[in-house]
């Protein structure tokens, strides 16, 4: 057993919760180590030191006003989450609708500049002069 | 020394001349001649793999022409008619249809005035003679005075003046484009029959743009744009584009006699969302492709629209000329 192990197991061996071959295990690893072994007797002291501690009544009423309070917590939380939702759900609506207008105006317009692309370079004036090619740089991509 | 000197000047002249006679009995026979052929464009954009494009040709003399695309996909179906009244251009992957006047210029006041343009305009280069399609032709290229640059190459058939090849290049001086015919066969006037000049009544489209309907304005009660902008371009026409009530388009159509600059202007407003940059003061949205480049900005309620093919250095000044 390495001394994480015996950190992690600690609590439970003072607790007697440990199984019997995990116990020998620790109790051999403390022998042979110093650091482990003070870390236990530190903890040893603290759980004594909490044992010796007064005890104190809560009061009459204690169950009541705990409940209250978890009560309270749990209505502002569930407040918060639907002030989330409802902010979320509108700024996702609004972000819809610009990029819908977006791409509604951006078809409209290319639509306009379409228009003024072919009338300049199709109505002219003489086949001699006019430009087959024009349909590569306006349709070919369309 | 003096005397060969004046001679060369006289021969040179007197060739230049000759060759600008040329062009307009190319545009005084446009139209007119009868024939059927292939014709190949291709067109060189900065992708460096060229796109081409292949149209069965007829023309039926008397002003009428069609042009049925057999490639690239996406143009399949495609038709291109011309009654000499009206051009009427089908789209079926669009599912649209274009009208707009005749692309013929069967006016002689307009040839001459389209010819004293590009004289005022261009240089004419004579380079030679070329085989075409098994038919002789002539090969001129025409400079920009102003860049000396070239900006068309044309083969014309030596006999019936109809041009078999042009290579077109943009301000800058690149080629971008090449169309010649592949085969073509000269016909008799008036050998094919009127119903391949008109719409084909089982084309399916969804709308329609309507030239016709544009209304012209008067040049001379102009007061608000330049008639004339840098490289030689003049104003050639005004229409008013009835949009709806409220919305109004003006459509300022200049030309340098090769090349088309079209200026809009309304009072939409049109949102554009690409990175805006200025340019001789004006704040707007600068597109460029090989054929052209536009730039849009909002002055005074008005959204511009200016497209034409400008040198990029010259932007500022084509914009610092608009306003009179």
């Amino acid at each position: 057993m390495r001394c994480k192990d015996v950190k992690k197991l600690i609590s439970l061996y003072i607790d007697g919760e440990l199984s019997f071959e995990k116990r020998i295990k620790l109790e051999r690893h403390i022998n042979n180590c110093p650091f482990c072994r003070r870390e236990l007797e530190d903890l040893k002291i603290i759980i004594k030191e909490i044992h010796n501690l007064p005890k104190i009544e809560p009061p009459i009423n204690f169950i009541d006003n705990l409940w209250y309070r978890y009560q309270e917590e749990r209505t502002v939380q569930r407040n918060y989450k639907r002030i989330f939702f409802i902010l979320g759900l509108t700024f996702a609506l609004i972000f819809i609708f610009l990029l819908s207008q977006k791409i509604w105006i951006q078809k409209s317009k290319s639509q306009e500049l379409q228009t003024f692309y072919e009338i300049h370079s199709k109505w002219k004036k003489s086949f001699i002069f006019e430009e087959p090619f024009v349909d590569f740089v306006l349709y070919q991509n369309k | 020394m003096k005397r060969i000197v004046f001679l060369l000047l006289i021969l040179s002249l007197s060739i230049s001349l000759s060759l600008y006679d040329i062009l307009q009995e190319v545009l005084e026979k446009d139209g007119k001649i009868s024939l059927q052929g292939t014709e190949v464009s291709i067109f060189y954009d900065e992708s460096g793999i060229p796109k081409i494009s292949i149209t069965r040709v007829i023309y039926g003399g008397n002003y009428k022409l069609r042009k049925e695309y057999l490639a690239p996909p996406f143009l399949l179906g495609k038709v291109i008619i011309d009654d000499g009244i009206k051009k009427i251009e089908y789209l079926p992957n669009l599912g649209r249809l274009s009208i707009s006047s005749t692309g013929f210029i069967n006016n002689s006041l307009e040839i001459k005035k389209r010819i004293e343009l590009i004289k005022k305009n261009y240089k004419i280069i004579n380079i030679g003679s070329e085989t075409i399609a098994d038919r002789k032709a002539i090969v001129i290229l025409l400079v920009s005075k102003y860049t000396n640059l070239p900006t068309l190459k044309l083969w014309i058939d030596v006999e019936t003046y109809f041009v078999l090849r042009k290579d077109k290049y943009n301000s800058e001086g690149r080629l971008i484009s090449r169309s010649f015919f592949s085969e073509i066969k000269y016909k008799k006037e008036y050998y094919y029959p009127d119903d391949l000049f008109k719409p084909d009544p089982l084309w399916k489209f969804k709308y329609i743009i309507n030239e016709p309907v544009f209304k012209e304005i008067d040049i001379k009660n102009l007061k608000e744009i330049s008639l004339e902008l840098p490289f030689g371009y003049i104003l050639e026409k005004i229409f008013l584009i009835p949009q709806r009530e409220d919305i109004v388009f003006y459509y300022y159509r200049y030309t340098d006699g090769i090349n088309t600059l079209s200026l809009f202007k309304s009072n939409i407003h049109i949102k554009e969302f690409r990175e805006s940059k200025t340019i001789g003061g004006f704040r707007g949205v600068l597109e460029e492709s090989p054929l052209w480049k536009s730039f849009m900005w909002q002055d005074n309620n008005w959204t511009y629209f200016l497209i034409g093919d400008i040198p990029y250095d010259k932007i500022e000044l084509f914009l610092k000329k608009i306003f009179p």
